[in-house]
């Protein structure tokens, strides 16, 4: 066999080794001409952070008070972004009682009312605990248990002194007797009634079961052993030995055992205690009928919501306080035994405690801290009231209480010393609110006018007063609580009174010339500087050289256009009303005049302020420039501020009208009441406020001076590049040579791909971008810029990258440029940067070997 | 004693001639030891492994993505030795073999070879799965033929115990690009084998640790845990002509072997980046560590249902052409519906022989899910008899041909 074997090994080694092309296999190559599509990144920045009204605010330098900032989209249709800033120069209400409104009565007085409910409680409760007669059979058992000398016949018990039973019927148990006895000798044990119990001794003892029914007595029991006289036994009762009855039983020892119980007061928060008026605390401890010669007692303390101790029977709570606390009952229960006749099967003993209040004589409530009872003020007019108001005819006003309760008998609210002068009122008797709506109205009449209604001559220093003192039962103003009597155990009681000043003015006599005579001056420092604007943006965009160099945008960018609208409104009740002066701006050179001039002033006519309207974006979509009023572009005025210089708005405007005679407003409530004269005039809605303001439209539109570049990768926060070592691949060393050369040498081709969905900029010639990488020599030193292209599309391209050149770069540092040209820039409406980026990698077929020996 | 033996030598020789047709046909007693090894797969020839010049195995990913099937790569492997013996009377024959079956396959999804060959498609996902099933049995038969008349009848009760089964419950990884340009990569796998008893016994911190002692006390815990099972090989055939004989073939579980134990072990990779973090981001593995629990895995050998054609054209068996068709389940009746695998089988062969002395025979066949085509010779000198054959196979049908598989038995009987 070993023959054919190696016939066989021969004849196939000589057929494989003859084929030119055998070889044991030493490795491994791997080729494949793929095409791998990845997508490496979606950037998608929102840039609108950096161009917003509250970025723009923020960069203000000073702010300016009055001033508002939007961003602005008119009809909701820009193409461009906006921002439109809002200053109010003057606004003066001629609707006088706002200024009655400021005056906030409204807040004083709800110090004065009340909104309180309160739920009195109702305590019924009882607690109930069985005593354990486990306790009892213990002790009983340990009576029973006697010892003695073998042939001495009587029993000698072991009980204490004081201790004492006749009998003791068992339903179940065991005597244990333990001696010195011999195995097989037998213990007798002779019942009173001539029964013999039994057992033998193993090992020094035995357990007798003691029969149901069986009778221990103290007298007239014998023992008697099989053994030899004089060894000392004992015979012990098992303390499972379950006692039916016992007669005759005296303990030395009372059986004690402590109780401990608590239970809740369900009240209202606004409760703060309930005085007693009937209650009682029963103790009791409760023993089966047929039980005699037992002695139980009980005694305890109540804590937490009551305060008291009782003890055995009724305990009275009458003036006893009661707060919505958790109450607890502590007491000990005790019995004693003497010559007692106990059956167990009758049951236990039992523990009874119940609390029960019948009434309470009265309940404290809490009104709040800030409560009080009483109200006194004065409040002064304001200066441009007084200055401008002759005097105001009142409708029927003061206040108003309305009191709503279920309170029991005998808690009446009253108020009292009701005074106003400046409103007419004095009503000093104390009357009942209660259930009721009370009005402390003004009602004299004002016979130089000749109207029914009350008058407030207004000069300088008139004041608004008005007191009240609310009478409530049993109130004490240092606790701010009230107490109720008669009060009803489980009863809710309510109290809503609520008080608020009535203000119905009917005609407000008010004097023009008041106006004529206070020119209205002032200054707004907007704190707007183009350079402060751009100053963010230069930071986020370009690097410190090209910043210092004047290759950022600050400096190289025009506004082209910045109109300002002045609005004038003047109410139609003051015709021929108006403002005569100057408005100029300036940024810190010579002023440009909106109105008037250095030498002259100017009249600003009449017009409309327009609503200002938003849509979801919280963008102003009011078209400003629809509405019929002049505007002054700025543009000019920007274009040419000195770095650091802001834009300040002057005016000084005066306000005249050709009837200064005192004009008399009619409440629009009232226009058609009897008394009102032909002489007197309405007062609409949209003309009841004098307003000058000026609305300043900044469009992101520029034009630029000179071609700029922005490296985009600022913009990519996943770089590091203060890090002088920072590396677009994130790589911390320089590759292996060798093994990319391996690799690298199976790649086609590498491409990016990208699509700009959204641009950062607008313009009407085409951006384009540039992609350069630095190069270094082995050394690290800078041998010249690898410049991929130069004109990249900012919107879709494809970039062919060299792997090689990627690879081996370390660090790779490219730019990524996007170069502005010069012409017109502007922000688009939606400003962002959103493009996704693609990078295909195409393999050549090229062998790679895997096996790198 | 020489005189004893020469007479015992003469009368079984004389038994012989007068109940055979041809001296060599048959012997009366053998010994048998039958050796069948087959590797194969679906791609990688024995030319592109052994004779490529420089030693060097060039694997070309784009080709294999353009010319494996749906299923991916597969490589299988098949040995199935047994010995025995026969007593062969003429219409009569009765034997007892032990053997092994041993079946196992890998399979590599087509998901990772499409992508590493073609490349993928931009923001769709990449998933590549994995599969092994391996099953040993060993099993112990008693062959039994009869010939009545034109009828004959052959069954082999069969007593196997299935030694080890293991499987991957789930092998899969997925590579997800988004269109945010996350990467997302996603490994995870659960090997279970199923064993007689605690394999991960077996194994230690330094690799196996089998003791041949306790292969006894393996085997009598299957035999009082009743792991065997039972199955029933046979077929009846019909002379319909002299020249053409049918059969119907086949393997019937009847009781099921059962496996007590599973061991398996499970590992999970997840990785989460994006391209700025990509060399940063660290990822996240977890393995669970080989555990056995107690269980009931039941398994039956492959069932086979065949038709079987012979035709004998000259009635001599010295020329015999073959043909087979059928079908076969490898693990029916297992509870878990994904292990259960239907194919058909076939199988036709040409048998040519020289008074039975040498014989030549061929065959190509699709037998346990492998195309193999095959040529075998035999010598027999009836005192001992050789049959030896190689075979080139795949489990892909195209493939079977370029001998991206091979195969080979050597039996051997010896008797009298």
């Amino acid at each position: 066999m070993k023959k054919y074997t190696l016939l066989a090994v021969l004849l196939s080694s000589f057929i494989l080794f003859s084929c030119d092309n055998f070889a044991v296999p030493s490795g491994v190559e791997v080729k494949t001409e793929a095409d791998y599509k990845f997508t490496i990144a979606d950037i998608d920045l929102d840039l609108s952070q950096y161009f917003s009204a509250e970025q723009l605010s923020s960069n203000l330098s000073s702010g300016a008070e009055g001033m508002s900032i939007y961003n602005y989209n008119p009809n909701g249709a820009a193409d461009k972004f906006e921002l439109l800033m809002d200053m109010q120069l003057q606004e003066i209400p001629l609707d006088f009682s706002s200024y009655l409104e400021s005056i906030d009565l409204s807040s004083s007085l709800s110090n004065m009312s009340i909104e309180t409910s309160v739920t009195i409680p109702e305590v019924n409760e009882e607690f109930s605990q069985d005593i354990s007669l486990s306790d009892i059979n213990s002790m009983i058992n340990a009576l029973v248990s006697f010892q003695g000398k073998s042939g001495e016949g009587s029993l000698s018990f072991l009980m204490e002194d004081g201790c004492d039973f006749d009998y003791i019927e068992y339903s179940s148990g065991y005597l244990t007797v333990s001696g010195a006895f011999n195995n097989g000798k037998t213990v007798t044990l002779t019942l009173k009634d001539g029964t013999n119990l039994t057992g033998t001794f193993k090992n020094g003892t035995t357990k007798i079961t003691i029969p149901a029914g069986t009778k221990l007595h103290k007298n007239g029991m014998s023992i008697s052993f099989s053994d030899s006289d004089g060894i000392d036994y004992v015979a012990i009762i098992d303390s499972s030995s379950q006692v039916k009855q016992t007669s005759g039983l005296t303990l030395s020892d009372t059986i004690s055992k402590d109780i401990n119980t608590t239970f809740s007061i369900p009240a209202s928060d606004a409760l703060v205690s309930c005085t007693i008026g009937s209650g009682t605390l029963t103790a009791q401890v409760e023993t089966p009928e047929t039980w005699s010669g037992v002695s139980p007692s009980i005694n305890g303390n109540i804590t937490g919501g009551l305060d008291l101790s009782f003890t055995d029977g009724s305990n009275s709570l009458a003036d006893k306080v009661l707060e919505p606390k958790d109450i607890t009952l502590a007491g000990s229960f005790s019995v004693s035994f003497s010559n007692a006749t106990i059956t167990f099967t009758d049951g236990n003993p039992d523990i009874k405690l119940a609390v029960k209040i019948d009434s309470f004589s009265s309940a404290k409530i809490s009104l709040g801290e800030s409560y009080s009872a009483s109200q006194s003020f004065d409040y002064e007019l304001p200066e441009e009231a007084t200055t401008m108001i002759n005097y105001i005819i009142w409708k029927p006003s003061g206040i108003s209480i309305s009191c709503t309760t279920n309170l029991p008998t005998g808690n009446d609210i009253k108020m009292e010393n009701v005074v106003s002068d400046f409103l007419g009122i004095d009503e000093t008797v104390a009357k009942s609110v209660l259930n009721k709506t009370v009005d402390y109205l003004s009602t004299d009449k004002d016979e130089e006018l000749g109207t029914d209604y009350h008058t407030s001559v207004i000069t300088s220093g008139t004041k608004v007063d008005f007191s009240a003192d609310l009478l409530l039962p049993g109130y004490d103003d240092t606790d701010k609580t009230l107490t109720l009597t008669n009060v009803e155990c489980g009863q809710d009681y309510s109290i809503d009174l609520n008080i608020q000043p009535v203000f119905e003015w009917f005609k407000i006599a008010i004097d023009p010339s008041a106006l004529a005579s206070a020119p209205q001056t002032g200054n707004i420092e907007t704190g707007f500087d183009l350079s402060s604007i751009f100053s963010s943006v230069d930071s986020l965009l370009f690097t410190e050289d090209q910043i210092n160099n004047g290759e950022a945008f600050s400096g190289n960018i025009k506004i082209k256009s910045l109109p300002v609208y002045i609005f004038c409104q003047l109410p139609s009740v003051l015709s021929g009303a108006k403002f005569t002066g100057t408005i100029s701006a300036s940024t810190g050179s010579s002023p440009v005049y909106l109105l008037g001039s250095s030498t002259e002033d100017g009249t600003l006519a009449s017009s409309t302020r327009p609503v200002l309207e938003f849509n979801e974006a919280n963008e102003l979509i009011t078209n400003i420039a629809s509405f019929d009023v002049t505007s002054t572009d700025f543009a000019s005025l920007i274009n040419g501020a000195t770095s650091g210089s802001s834009l300040d708005v002057d005016y000084s405007l005066a306000f005249s009208a050709e009837n200064m005679n005192p004009i008399v407003l009619v409440n629009p409530t009232y226009q058609s009441d009897p008394d009102v004269s032909a002489d007197d005039t309405a007062l609409t809605d949209g003309s009841s406020n004098i307003s000058l303001s000026a609305m300043l439209v900044l469009p992101f539109d520029f034009t630029v001076a000179k071609d700029l570049t922005i490296d985009a990768l600022n913009l990519y926060s996943g770089l590091d590049r203060t890090d002088p070592n920072w590396d677009l691949l994130n790589r911390s060393e320089a590759p292996s040579n060798e093994t990319l050369d391996k690799f690298l040498g199976i790649i086609e081709n590498v491409s990016l791909t990208y699509n700009l969905r959204t641009k950062p900029f607008g313009s009407d010639s085409p951006i384009r971008f540039a992609i350069t990488i630095p190069q270094t020599d082995d050394a690290g030193n800078f041998t010249g810029d690898y410049i991929l292209n130069d004109s990249f599309k900012l919107s879709s391209d494809t970039i062919s990258l060299d792997p090689g050149d990627l690879m081996k770069t370390y660090p790779l540092q490219p730019s990524l440029n996007i170069n502005i040209p010069q012409g017109n820039l502007y922000i688009p409406s939606k400003v962002g940067l959103a493009t996704n980026v693609v990078v295909g990698i195409e393999t050549n077929g090229k062998p790679l070997p895997l096996n790198f020996q | 004693m020489k005189r004893l033996i020469t007479f015992i030598s003469t009368l079984f020789l004389l038994s012989s001639i007068a109940s055979a047709g041809n001296l060599f046909d048959h012997r009366l007693l053998e010994v048998e030891a039958n050796l069948p090894v087959n590797l194969s797969n679906n791609y990688f020839s024995i030319k592109d492994i052994f004779f490529t010049g420089d030693g060097i195995i060039k694997i070309d990913l784009t080709d294999m993505a353009n010319t494996l099937p749906k299923s991916g790569f597969g490589l299988i492997a098949e040995v199935s030795p047994d010995v025995g013996i026969n007593l062969n009377f003429n219409k009569f024959k009765v034997g007892a073999i032990v053997g092994v079956d041993l079946y196992g396959n890998i399979g590599l999804g087509k998901g990772l070879i499409d992508f590493l060959g073609n490349g993928n498609e931009l923001n769709k996902d990449i998933e590549a799965d994995a599969s092994f099933n391996l099953d040993l049995f060993a099993y112990a038969k008693v062959p039994v033929d009869l010939k009545i008349r034109r009828l004959s009848l052959n069954f082999s009760p069969s007593l196997f115990f299935p030694v080890v089964h293991g499987t991957l419950e789930s092998a899969k990884a997925t590579v997800t690009n988004d269109e945010s340009g996350k990467f997302s990569v996603n490994v995870n796998g659960v090997a279970a084998m199923y064993g007689i008893c605690d394999i991960s016994k077996f194994f230690s911190d330094s690799g196996l640790a089998f003791n041949p002692q306790d292969l006894l006390t393996i085997l009598t815990d299957a035999f009082s845990n009743k792991n065997f099972g039972f199955d029933m090989e046979g077929g009846i055939g019909w002379d319909y002509t002299k020249a053409f004989n049918v059969s119907v073939n086949y393997r019937f579980p009847i009781f099921p072997g059962r496996l007590n134990y599973k061991t398996s072990v499970g590992y999970e990779f997840n990785y989460e980046a994006t391209a700025a973090t990509i060399s940063s981001a660290q990822p996240e593995t977890s393995s669970t560590p080989m555990s056995t629990s107690v269980c009931e895995y039941v398994i039956n050998r492959p069932l086979k249902l065949n038709l079987t054609a012979v035709f004998d054209p000259f009635h001599s068996r010295n020329f015999t052409l073959t043909g087979m068709a059928g079908f076969a389940v490898r693990h029916p009746f297992s509870s878990n519906i994904e292990e259960v695998d239907f194919y058909p089988e076939y199988n036709f062969g040409v048998r040519l022989s020289l008074a039975n002395i040498i014989t030549v025979n061929v065959n190509t066949s699709y037998i346990d899910q492998i195309y193999e085509h095959k040529a075998g010779l035999a010598f027999n000198i009836r005192l001992a008899e050789v049959r030896a054959g190689i075979s080139v196979q795949s489990s892909s049908f195209i493939t079977s041909f370029q001998a991206t598989g091979i195969g080979a038995y050597l039996t051997v009987f010896a008797g009298l």
